[in-house]
């Protein structure tokens, strides 16, 4: 071990350390870690316990009377601290939000919950709104019966959603994963990366607008993972299926801006950060704004969303329903409120999230959202027009560098009559102009048969010009 | 990962195999080797059954299994049980305690003696960590219990494998020991875990392989139930929130732009630097201040539906943070972005800016300014004056907390301030607050308010509180005479703490008059039979304030005039005796001399040493026999029909007469110490050489050759009727 003379020092070392979790301490919510549990460890016996006495007694029986509304007032009182309540059991263990319950090993709760739940090929389920009585015992109910040996919880699924329980969701049994996986398939786990960085941005819109806490944890795995996967380029042009516009639109800018960060060299730990804080930056378009609950006089009133020029503090006030400071709380916050921020804005110039954001949702709208949309490079150059004014110079220059003459998407027509898109960044300034790329049309305007590579930093052919409009 | 999962492989084939059988199993199921165990044996056992149940501290100190094998997996699961025991101190200890540098310093010492035979190959599994090593895989950590268990940690995140290397460097397994010591406290559920930090600390040394901690059993895309798509819609239902259509609508408007000027461009490295310092850790604190000022702008805008409320946690967090860093600059800031809100809703700005300076805040303040110069900042006073009230109840509530010598130093600077506008309150609060705080208060009065000081100090000078007995020392001390009166002084002879008293009467004896001779004496006959040190100060100070009537009365108590007072020893306490020997110390002449000598003949071994004592420090100070005679000479001492020959003595406050033959001297008899003030009248002959002294308890007769010069050295002092000292004669100022 070789000795860094900066903290060799014991007392530096305890100084350093101190420091470090005194700021941590700031940002733990001891009061919600320790309510989750003690509500947790409670909602999960009374569970298990009705669940029990569904062998003995009919769901009429008043035996069911307390333990049913003991398990309201608990699933109540988690709503109450976290929103949708995720319950999961995996190898002897039950978390609930993540936080682990701890449960008398002696009784062996956890495992025998386990088993209750397997018997439908359950190992988890979220409840996204708290349980009336009747819901509650028709929610007991189903996981007494017996289960469908063929597809137990597809069935159980189906028998909760026609019973009017669709705010609870199911999933499969959970394991550890013991050793690290094949990872050989890169393509296809970015996919499945970006796939479920999508979905998560739907849960986020879903969970924030429906009154719920920020969960950040899972974003920041997700964007760990994105970061990971190497080269963003696929992702720049290779949308996730079965996800939504704002997902795609969200998933898109947090790669730039991530390509961006790499360009400015940011530690990544910032990098992270800045892929937390994109992956956050409009959910403000999730609130409701003049939402009214029923009245004897008036129905619900649900409200509208922001508009643009209100949906960045609408994101902020989301954000900040997280307990505990944290100083990515901070960037996600700064970078919602000023991803629109000019950047010679009167006021003083926006945080360098903000203008990471404000280049990357720029150069999206321009080449993905529309409704005019340009070619990247015309994106590109629109941007380096304002840099100065609108925009920061740096940034522009940054995302300049990462991504490319050509940027991903880019349609380009080569002086050898083929017809190419770019699909990769670049990987430094030798090859800035010439990208690797996807024959889109052999020079005799036929597609190819199969994925055919083109790197025009190894190719003969020339870029002849930038295609302005799609080929079909 | 090729593991031995399946067989046992034996370090050293000839170690017996000591596991117990349930550890024998569990090696079975998860492969790998069980190295010989330290397992209790049935006595410690037994031992235990009667023992108290371990503290938390205990227990979550208690050490991991001491495991034993190859060097390298011994010291291995040494290293990691100081790890793992560092980690777990921070739940039991304040980050800054002496006992985790104890830890800390296994924690180097131990990694070193590990990585110096090699790299830490370790694969995590629920309950253990295993070493790849030369010789097989070993476990080396062993810990069942989740809440303890590193290797739980480890494996409840995703992490599957740890891998040191043996150039590592210290700050790297430093910040290893920070992220999991984060862990075990439980700390940012919501925002972290130890894969997520471990990435985000990029290190050099350490690798770390994990998975996402717990996944569905069955692969995303082969749904066991059959991959059905309604299995999947059903999963993936749309969001009940939608985001509108039109969201980040109207688009900007951009001009064409000129694609030949996009071109690869170098950003310089300071620019680049400057990016980094803009999110960095040191910039956490503006960002802060940067969120909330922007969040309370939109609370003041009444179109934006953003409220106080809305805003109010994250001012509180902010707030904590710059208190407990020290960010008084950025504090104010903030604090300034507050009362901004005072036109929009004065009560709400109040109350948040009343929490910049409460109890809690202030004593964050306190604990983090600490660690600077000792100066008051400035940005607190601003802070203070920014938020208007009295600020005294909160700043004694924070001294109670923050004893800090750095902290304490603060608080009375701070109370200073109060004191300059409320010396009243501050007065008022003394005898209401414990005596730590009380004395600081004190102080803080002695500095700003001095008789407000003593005021305050006369209250409680009767209490046995040491801090407020050192505080009311100090005022003793250091206090002017125009602010401490001889009589205050006087009043507070009521200290318990004798320390006090002592230094109460070496004062008294410096600027005391003969007026408080009396209290002096009442005081020395108050004294018990051990105060020895007190009275000798009690005598000290009569001996200063009045040298005369001092000479006269600790004299005689400590060599009584009269015969039978001599026969007898004196009547008196052993106090007295000592108040008067010291007293007498003071005061020059011979007569002091021979009376303590006449004692130390008399007494036993302690005051002999007393005496002893004096009479050196007597000479030192030049106060001896001879000093300040005005006249003396042989001559011979006639009473009735005895003629004692001896010496004559007159200096300015005595007439003694010394016998020269040693049975005079013990009887005592001829011995003579007369005070002038007690003379009225001396006649000469000088044909006769003789020279008869008469005085207010007889007359006494001498002649010799002395008798003449020493009668007429009489008269003239008895003409000039100053008998008082003079500086250099008989007194002690």
């Amino acid at each position: 071990m070789s000795d860094n003379g900066v903290v060799d020092d014991i007392q530096a070392s305890q100084d350093q350390l101190g420091a470090a979790l005194d700021r941590a301490r700031l940002g733990e919510d001891h009061d919600l870690a320790s309510q989750v549990r003690d509500a947790g460890e409670r909602f999960v016996r009374q569970l298990f316990g009705a669940l029990r006495l569904t062998r003995i007694h009919d769901l009429e029986n008043h035996a069911f009377d307390k333990p049913v509304r003991d398990l309201c007032s608990s699933v109540l009182a988690l709503d109450e601290l976290l929103g949708a309540v995720h319950l999961v059991t995996v190898e002897g263990q039950v978390y609930i939000n993540d936080v682990r319950v701890r449960l008398d090993e002696r009784l062996d709760t956890a495992n025998q919950l386990g088993r209750e739940l397997g018997r439908h090929d359950v190992g988890g389920l979220s409840l996204h709104r708290p349980l009336d009585e009747p819901q509650m015992k028709a929610l007991v109910d189903a996981f007494g019966q017996e289960p469908d040996p063929d597809n137990p919880r597809s069935t159980l699924r189906e028998h909760l959603r026609e019973n009017g329980l669709g705010m609870v969701d199911l999933v499969g049994a959970y394991r550890f994963r013991v050793g690290d996986e094949d990872k050989s398939a890169q393509q296809v786990d970015q996919q499945k990366v970006r796939q479920r960085a999508a979905g998560l941005v739907d849960a986020t819109v879903d969970a924030l607008g429906s009154d719920r806490m920020p969960n950040p944890l899972p974003v920041r795995r997700s964007v760990t993972e994105l970061l990971e996967g190497g080269d963003l380029g696929d992702g720049l042009t290779d949308d996730p299926a079965h996800s939504t516009p704002f997902a795609r639109h969200t998933l898109r800018v947090t790669m730039l801006a991530v390509v961006v960060g790499r360009q400015l060299g940011l530690p990544d730990e910032s990098l992270q950060d800045l892929g937390v804080t994109a992956m956050f930056h409009d959910v403000g378009y999730a609130a409701r704004e003049g939402a009214r609950p029923a009245t004897d006089d008036a129905p619900a009133d649900p409200g509208y969303a922001p508009p643009f020029e209100r949906h960045g503090a609408a994101g902020a006030r989301m954000l900040l329903r997280q307990r505990g400071f944290h100083e990515s709380k901070v960037l996600r916050a700064l970078g919602a409120l000023h991803s629109h921020t000019r950047f010679d804005d009167p006021a003083g110039r926006p945080p360098l999230f903000g203008r990471i954001l404000h280049v990357c949702e720029s150069y999206d709208a321009m080449t993905v959202l529309g409704p005019d949309t340009r070619e990247p490079p015309a994106a590109l150059a629109a941007l380096q027009g304002e840099a100065g004014r609108r925009y920061d110079p740096v940034v522009v220059q940054a995302l300049v560098n990462g991504l490319g003459r050509f940027p991903p998407g880019t349609h380009l027509k080569l002086s050898d009559g083929r017809r190419v898109r770019v699909t990769a960044l670049p990987k430094g300034r030798a090859d800035w102009g010439r990208p690797r790329c996807r024959l889109v049309h052999d020079a005799a305007g036929l597609a190819p048969a199969g994925v055919v590579e083109v790197d025009l930093s190894t190719d003969r052919a020339r870029v002849a010009g930038i295609l302005t409009s799609r080929p079909v | 990962m090729a593991s031995s999962h399946d067989s046992l492989q034996p370090v050293d084939p000839g170690l017996p195999s000591s596991a117990p059988p349930g550890l024998e199993a569990a090696a079975t199921l998860m492969g790998g080797v069980h190295l010989d165990e330290g397992v209790p044996t049935l006595h410690d056992t037994e031992g235990e059954l009667e023992a108290d149940p371990p503290t938390l501290e205990e227990e979550m100190l208690a050490d991991d299994r001491t495991l034993t094998g190859s060097p390298h997996a011994t010291a291995t699961n040494a290293a990691l049980r100081a790890l793992a025991r560092a980690a777990r101190s921070f739940l039991i200890y304040d980050s800054h305690n002496e006992a985790i540098r104890q830890f800390l310093r296994d924690y180097q010492s131990a990694a070193r003696e590990a990585l110096a035979l090699g790299p830490l190959e370790l694969e995590v599994r629920p309950f253990e960590l295993v070493l790849a090593g030369d010789l097989g895989d070993e476990v080396v950590y062993l810990q069942r219990e989740r809440d303890k268990s590193l290797a739980f940690r480890l494996y409840r995140d995703g992490v599957r494998r740890l891998i040191i290397q043996p150039d590592v460097e210290w700050g790297e397994l430093l910040r290893l020991l920070e992220i999991l010591s984060i862990r075990y406290t439980g700390v940012r559920q919501q925002e972290d875990d130890i894969v997520t930090l471990l990435w985000k600390a990029g290190f050099k040394h350490i690798e770390a392989v994990s998975v996402e901690g717990f996944v569905l059993a069955g692969d995303d895309d082969m749904d066991e139930e059959g991959s059905s798509e309604a299995a999947r819609e059903l999963r993936r239902a749309g969001p009940r929130v939608e985001v509108p259509n039109d969201w980040d609508r109207p688009f900007p408007e951009h001009g064409g732009g000129d694609f030949n000027s996009v071109r690869y461009r170098v950003i310089a490295p300071h620019v680049l630097e400057a990016c980094h310092h803009e999110v960095s850790s040191l910039a956490v604190g503006r960002l802060a201040v940067r969120l909330c000022s922007d969040m309370l702008a939109l609370v003041r805008d009444p179109v934006d539906p953003t409220s106080l409320s809305d805003v109010a946690g994250l001012v509180d967090e902010v707030r904590s943070l710059l208190q407990a860093d020290g960010q008084l600059d950025k504090l104010l800031d903030l604090a300034h972005a507050v009362a901004d809100l005072r036109s929009f809703d004065a009560d709400a700005a109040q109350s948040t800016l009343e929490r910049f300076v409460d109890a809690r805040a202030l004593g964050r303040i306190l604990h983090s300014a600490a660690r600077g110069e000792g100066k008051l900042p400035p940005e607190l006073v601003a802070l203070l004056e920014l938020v208007p009230g009295d600020h005294l109840p909160a700043l004694v509530a924070a001294m109670g907390t923050e004893r800090g010598s750095g902290s304490r130093a603060l608080a009375r600077q701070l109370i200073g301030r109060e004191v300059e506008r409320r010396p009243e309150s501050v007065t008022a609060l003394v005898t209401a607050v414990d005596s730590e705080i009380a004395s600081d208060l004190l102080r803080a009065l002695s500095e700003v308010a001095p008789a407000r000081a003593v005021e305050a100090a006369s209250k409680v000078v009767a209490l046995m509180e040491p801090p407020l007995q050192a505080e009311v020392h100090h005022l003793v001390k250091t206090l002017s005479d125009s602010i401490l009166s001889q009589s205050t002084l006087l009043e507070w002879m009521v200290a318990p703490e004798e320390s006090t008293r002592l230094a109460i009467l070496a004062r008294l004896g410096r600027v005391g008059d003969s007026n408080v001779y009396v209290a002096l004496r009442r005081h020395l006959e108050s004294l018990s039979g051990r105060a020895r040190e007190e009275s000798s100060a009690v005598g000290v100070a009569m001996a200063e304030v009045a040298p005369d009537r001092a000479l006269e009365e600790l004299g005689d108590i400590v060599r009584p005039r009269t015969f039978i007072g001599r026969m007898s020893g004196g009547a008196l306490t052993g106090v007295q005796v000592w108040a008067g020997v010291s007293g007498l110390g003071m005061l020059k002449g011979d007569y002091p001399e021979t009376a303590i000598r006449w004692r130390m003949e008399r007494c036993g071994e302690d005051l002999y040493k007393h005496c002893q004592r004096t009479l050196y420090e007597r000479r030192q100070r030049g106060f001896h026999a001879g000093a300040g005679r005005l006249a003396e000479g042989e001559a011979r001492f006639h009473k009735g029909f005895l003629a004692a020959p001896g010496r004559l003595i007159l200096t300015a406050h005595m007439l003694c007469f010394r016998p020269s033959r040693a049975m005079e001297r013990w009887m005592g008899a001829a011995q003579l110490d007369l005070p002038l003030r007690t003379l009225d009248s001396v006649d000469i002959d000088d044909q006769a050489q003789s020279l008869t002294v008469h005085g207010s308890e007889g007359s006494w007769t001498f002649t010799g050759e002395a008798a003449v010069p020493v009668g007429s050295a009489l008269m003239a002092a008895l003409t000039c009727g100053d008998r008082r000292s003079a500086p250099g004669d008989g007194g002690a100022r």
